[in-house]
């Protein structure tokens, strides 16, 4: 599984033979599911559509529930890329976002316990970003990822890792992935994509409003 | 009964795309050993790189870093060729060796995940 590539989908034959190589079944894609139904029919193959929102372009402390209620239903998966406290706090009790994006930039300050505690209650997913080990200063773009992961892993939060390709070539296999979060220090039982599924799987019944609201499903 | 320290871990490494030579896969794999972990454990590591095929490699290190390599395999690779580690073994042999039992499987948990 790739849960975050950002890439175009224009070479089909080529993704669909480098993911039956590497054994990758489901890619979560930054594009909006109305432009996956044009896109699907790639043979052993999921699409998943996922949008990140960024603090500061798409969203602020004062537009984040309109911008929510604009995009939640075109997108199976949305997380956000957040770095002010007053935010943070905010959209970790909001439902529509199912995780958080931490990368070289997010700062251990803010993604403290006291946060880690709130995402554990509101089940939401820490996206790991390991774009940096791709860098030559894999020390500067990895001190802060790696002590929110110390201060992660000693609490309930389940993690979702990827190092986001932007092209088919820089796809990696689940099992390289794993071995790549494994030296950042994340533990290896929580490395598991199954919570993903889980949230996609839920999400997908919201939209087809077999669950209204939370708590409630219609059988 | 004597201990060894030191077991060697067998890795098959395959590579999708262009062509690569031993000599450029060994000299990335140690350039980006040393940059990520350090020229010390690069030393302890004991690496080794047998070539099968043109795209078939085994990589030999000491079971104390295979960890390692696995993240550092993933790091390699320019634009032009993806390296998977298709299976870790302990002896040269249980690497070679693929029976149709084994194919089997392989086809139907591809992913290795949940």
């Amino acid at each position: 599984m790739e849960i975050g590539y950002m890439g175009d989908i224009q070479d089909r034959e080529l993704i669909s033979q480098i993911t039956s190589f590497l054994g990758i079944k489901h890619i979560a894609v930054e594009k909006s599911i109305s432009q996956l139904k044009e896109i699907e029919n790639m043979s052993n193959l999921t699409l998943i559509s996922r949008h990140t929102l960024k603090e500061g372009y798409d969203i602020n402390n004062k537009n984040f529930k309109s911008k929510l209620n604009q995009i939640r239903f075109n997108y199976q998966y949305i997380s956000v890329i957040a770095n002010s406290a007053d935010l943070l706090s905010r959209l970790v009790v909001d439902t529509r976002v199912d995780a958080f994006h931490i990368n070289e930039n997010s700062q251990i300050k803010f993604f403290n316990k006291k946060f880690c505690n709130r995402m554990e209650e509101n089940n939401k997913l820490a996206e790991i970003n390991l774009e940096g080990l791709y860098s030559n200063q894999i020390s500067k773009n990895l001190k802060q990822i790696l002590r929110i992961v110390e201060l992660f892993n000693k609490s309930k939060v389940n993690y979702v890792i990827s190092h986001f390709p932007k092209t088919e070539v820089e796809l990696r296999s689940q099992k390289g992935i794993r071995a790549l979060a494994e030296i950042c220090g994340v533990a290896s039982n929580k490395i598991n994509n199954i919570h993903f599924l889980k949230r996609i799987e839920l999400n997908n019944k919201k939209l087809a409003g077999v669950i209204p609201f939370e708590g409630v499903e219609i059988i | 009964m004597v201990v060894k320290l030191h077991r060697y871990r067998y890795l098959k490494l395959e590579i999708y795309g262009n062509e690569l030579s031993l000599k450029l896969l060994i000299q990335t794999l140690r350039k980006k050993y040393s940059l990520v972990f350090g020229e010390i454990a690069l030393a302890k590591s004991a690496l080794h790189v047998l070539q099968l095929t043109s795209n078939n490699f085994i990589i030999r290190v000491t079971h104390l870093h295979r960890n390692q390599i696995e993240a550092v395999v993933q790091l390699i690779g320019d634009n032009t060729y993806i390296p998977v580690i298709r299976r870790v073994s302990g002896t040269i042999k249980g690497i070679t060796k693929k029976t149709e039992e084994q194919n089997i499987i392989m086809n139907i948990f591809g992913e290795e995940e949940e």
